[in-house]
């Protein structure tokens, strides 16, 4: 594998480059606040198109709080025009022509629930290809970057992933601590990029040094959980009804900002807009924590209670992916727990799981649904 | 403070009282609190109460959330002033009777906005600017409350605002817009703003709606700014600033500053803080003789 | 690369007004290739567009041994039925498909069957029904063919003219019922819910029988308990789950039960495949 080395000072340098060359360049930024912001201000992180390496974040803040998804799998988009002329319809493409994308500092949690996601899109479900999807997908180059300092949230160790993994990445790029990064090439794809940055990217990097970097960024993840047991536990239907799905998640809401923030969570919904005779046809980010998403026209709601329509989201990140997709559900990346208002864990939910599946003879845990 | 509190909790539940207390406990981390339902006895200990518990515990008592399908004939919840302004409004709208909750007041200096802001203790550099010049921090309903209740002033017509919105309405109105449009931009019609709320109590939210589909529920600018302006519309003159829209906001897009101005609009109006009386009925609603009437053309 | 989203265009042929509030669509495709290369097999599903009102997930209730046409049946409850059912003789729908899997009828040859439905849930049935009664014509595959039957009302019975023409087949039963209340002065058929009338007037024999069940859940549960009763097997039984559905190709998630897709895994199950599901649907 093709590696260099690149002076951290130089991103803005290497994104101006990229800007130059025509690429729509998506970097992490601080968002503009007002003057005075009083005592709640906090700065708000997002991944957002830019025209210049001026005031990027790459590298610092450490997650965008919006991912990558939204620029493969859009939050809204048309799929098609239609025209109503009396009894006929004419229905109208809708011209999507995706620009060439560089993302900028992408952290591996999110870089690796790339595959999960095309998992779903791709015609490897089911054979049917979302094209919208795949375009936007097939013209994105994705630069990521090692994680240096995870917070309490973070817990990509204990989904099979690191705070160094290259997985989903077309070049990668690692802190040696000295100011320097070390850049891997993984994919043509990154290949290309490099090769737009050369004038920036010197000699070969420090393998043995990335590794030592990257080995020592392990240590400070603080939650730690075994997810072993977990989907051989959800495969026994005689779990779907264990008393801990209404104990944990009495508390949940329904707010569905779990779902909106997760990288790899994928409902939809498809309506039509209308203008008159004319309208479009729209696919847009749905919940399956809304009361209304499995509602019958009967009446009938197969997930009628919150707690139910939580433990369906903990079944698709540790049951429906890996066994129905086979690519990873729960990335790790903690912003749902960062999210949740009310403080719904879904690392307390693989504790728990991974308590009962060591002791499947004790007594149920002691709670407050006697 | 908390003992008196957990032993009032604990006497309730063991007499048969209430059927639950729905309260505070310690968080899956040390930053953050989490809500509780204490069914049995033994477990008050697990109730807590200081500056972090910054969530609105009322909206458990929304139909919305489950409350009418639980059975609880009388439900027992800590609130602190906001939370109970909350209540106050909920009774005042006959979304729940005053006989079927059971209010454990606890006095409150004020809560940290954020969790990452949390250093162990609540000081100027970490208070929500919803408790600077806050009202009820001594509160104003309750069944219980730890201790003697001091007299508070609560005369001033105005609310606690947070300093943003004097600076919004500084600016020019296509610079006013031209934040919004920004803020907005981050918008993917999560709901969450609704969800915490302790008032968004319609069966079927307007946004849910088919027939017809009032507000598209798309995240493109259209059916962002209209689920907003429509959501500011219904919570004027009902709101009682607990703030929990910002905060529950995973975007972190200051959606409660709309409801803050409203506020403003509505004590300017018909000189009404919503959330203080059990009584009083909203403005809108209501004729009084004396209402403001320049403002009919 | 073709947008998978796209519907098809279909004009509606004939409209028949089964039962109040429900309706009977015939629809051509009307481009002609497209026509010339749309095949199905019984038990598969479509998409069907009302433009500016959405999509609304209904069975192809027609048989693939009649191609002329294709049909679905829908019952007006929501914003795009309602839509639907305003439109009229010559119309544009649209229509995407077809989804799903299918009736396992190849498996059947040489058995009894057994079709059992309730209200608007005979038109899945009535595909299979028709494809199965057309194969057995050809070559004689399946042997005996009872249907059993039941609406609310008398009013509320759908495929009325069917249901007499089923009635007067050499080697098919024809039981039909309608709910205690539901009968008018010449009824002639059977009073009682369709799992009791099963059970206590009818009671099948379980002997080379396969049961095809087809209703809202609540009614497939009492209709497997009373097939168990009477001697059924849980592979014996097969049935066609409605779950909310909206992309109809496994990608938005809302049709799952547990790791199953309905609308690519199913929508036919078996008892067998059922019983392992996680029990929500």
């Amino acid at each position: 594998m093709k590696t260099a080395t690149l002076n951290k000072s130089d991103i803005g340098k290497c994104i101006d480059l990229l800007v130059q060359s025509d690429l729509r360049v998506i970097a992490p930024r601080l968002q503009p606040r007002l003057d005075d912001e009083g005592t709640d201000s906090i700065e708000v992180l997002t991944f957002t198109e830019v025209d210049s390496g001026e005031d990027h974040q790459v590298g610092e803040g450490l997650l965008p709080l919006n991912g990558v998804k939204e620029f493969l799998f859009a939050k809204h988009e048309p799929l098609f025009a239609y025209e109503k002329r009396g009894k006929k319809v004419e229905i109208i493409p809708v011209h999507h022509e995706y620009p060439q994308t560089v993302i900028i500092g992408v952290r591996p949690c999110d870089a690796a629930s790339i595959a999960s996601l095309e998992s779903v899109f791709s015609d490897a479900n089911a054979g049917f290809e979302d094209p919208f999807f795949t375009e936007r997908r097939s013209r994105t180059t994705f630069i990521t970057y090692s994680c240096t300092a995870p917070d309490a949230s973070c817990f990509c160790t204990s989904v099979d992933l690191a705070p160094d993994s290259s997985k989903g990445s077309d070049l990668h790029l690692t802190e040696l601590g000295n100011g320097r990064l070390h850049v891997e090439v993984i994919t043509e794809a990154g290949e290309a990029v490099a090769k737009q940055l050369e004038s920036l990217l010197e000699g070969e990097g420090d393998q043995t040094a990335r590794e030592q970097a990257g080995a020592a960024v392990h240590e400070k993840l603080t939650r730690l959980r075994n997810s072993a047991p977990i989907m051989d536990w959800l495969m026994d239907t005689a779990n779907f009804d264990d008393e801990m799905w209404e104990r944990l998640g009495e508390k949940c809401i329904g707010c569905g900002s779990c779902t909106f923030v997760c990288p790899t969570c994928h409902c939809f919904d498809i309506v039509d807009e209308n203008k008159g005779s004319k309208g479009y046809r729209v696919k847009f980010w749905d919940s399956c924590q809304f009361d209304h998403f499995t509602l019958h026209a009967s009446g009938h709601n197969p997930r009628d209670w919150q707690y139910k329509r939580y433990r369906n989201r903990f079944n698709c990140k540790f049951k429906i992916y890996p066994e129905k997709f086979e690519t990873q559900g729960c990335v790790g990346c903690g912003r749902c727990i960062r999210a949740c208002p009310v403080n719904l864990d879904i690392t307390e939910y693989m504790a728990e799981v991974a308590h009962k599946a060591a002791n499947p003879n004790a007594m149920k845990a002691d709670s407050d649904f006697e | 403070m908390i003992e008196q509190i957990r032993n009032q909790a604990r006497k309730l539940l063991e007499d048969g009282d209430i059927d639950v207390v729905i309260g505070y406990a310690e968080g899956s981390d040390p930053a953050r609190t989490t809500p509780i339902f204490i069914r049995k006895a033994e477990d008050v200990d697990k109730l807590i109460y200081d500056p972090r518990c910054i969530n609105s515990l009322p909206l458990y008592l929304n139909k919305r959330h489950e409350y009418t399908k639980k059975g609880w004939i009388k439900t027992g919840i800590i609130g602190k002033g906001c939370d109970i302004r909350a209540i106050v409004q909920l009774i005042a709208e006959n979304q729940l009777k005053r006989d079927e909750v059971y209010i454990l007041g606890v006095p409150c200096e004020g809560q940290v906005s954020h969790p990452e802001k949390w250093d162990g203790s609540l000081h100027d550099g970490n208070r929500a600017s919803k408790c600077v010049g806050c009202d009820v921090m001594t509160p104003h309903e309750t069944d219980f409350f730890p201790g003697d209740k001091p007299d508070v002033d609560r005369s001033n017509p105005y609310e606690v605002t947070s300093p943003k919105v004097a600076n919004l309405m500084e600016l020019e109105l296509d610079k006013r817009f031209a934040f919004w449009r920004t803020d907005f931009d981050r918008c993917f019609k999560c709901y969450a703003c609704r969800e915490v709320c302790p008032h968004c109590s319609c069966n079927v939210c307007i946004t849910d709606e088919t027939t017809p589909s009032w507000i598209d529920p798309a995240a493109h600018k259209k059916g962002v700014f209209s689920w907003h302006l429509t959501r500011a519309m219904h919570l004027v003159g009902r709101c009682t600033g607990c703030g929990e829209c910002t905060r529950a906001c995973p975007m972190d897009i200051q959606v409660d500053l709309f409801n803050q101005r409203m506020k403003e609009v509505v004590q300017d109006s018909y000189s009404y803080k919503p959330g203080y009386s059990l009584e009083d009925k909203h403005p809108l609603i209501t004729y009084q003789v004396d209402d403001r009437e320049d403002f009919i053309k | 690369m073709s947008n998978i989203y796209q519907p098809d265009l279909m004009t509606i042929a004939k409209i028949i007004q089964e039962a109040p509030g429900i309706k009977t669509f015939h629809l051509k495709f009307q481009d002609e290739n497209v026509a010339n290369n749309f095949s199905f097999e019984t038990g598969q599903f479509g998409e069907y567009s009302a433009f500016g009102a959405g999509e609304s997930t209904f069975c192809i209730a027609s048989s693939p041994t009649r191609p002329d046409h294709i049909e679905c049946c829908f019952r007006e409850t929501g914003k795009v039925t309602s839509a639907l059912a305003n439109l009229t003789e010559g119309d544009t729908i649209g229509f995407r498909g077809p989804y799903g899997n299918t009736f396992p009828i190849d498996d059947w040859k040489g058995k009894n069957l057994m079709f059992i439905g309730g209200g608007i849930a005979l038109p899945p049935l009535r595909s299979v029904i028709w494809n199965c009664l057309d194969l057995r014509e050809q070559d004689g595959r399946y042997e005996h063919i009872s249907i059993v039957y039941g609406a609310k009302s008398v009013a509320d019975l759908v495929y009325k003219r069917e249901i007499e023409e089923w009635n007067q087949m050499d080697n098919v039963t024809m039981v039909k019922t309608v709910d205690p209340g539901g009968e008018t002065e010449d009824w002639d058929g059977h009073v009682g819910f369709v799992p009791h009338v099963l059970e206590n007037d009818f009671a099948p024999s379980p002997e080379n029988t396969i049961a095809i069940i087809c209703g809202p859940p609540i009614m497939i549960k009492f209709t497997f308990e009373a097939l168990e009763r009477l001697g059924f097997k849980q592979d014996q039984m097969v049935t066609t789950l409605e779950n909310r559905m909206k992309c109809g190709l496994g990608k938005c998630g809302r049709c799952n039960i547990g790791s199953t897709y309905v609308c690519i895994d199913g929508p036919v199950f078996t008892a067998t495949e059922l019983a392992a599901l996680p029990q929500e649907f």
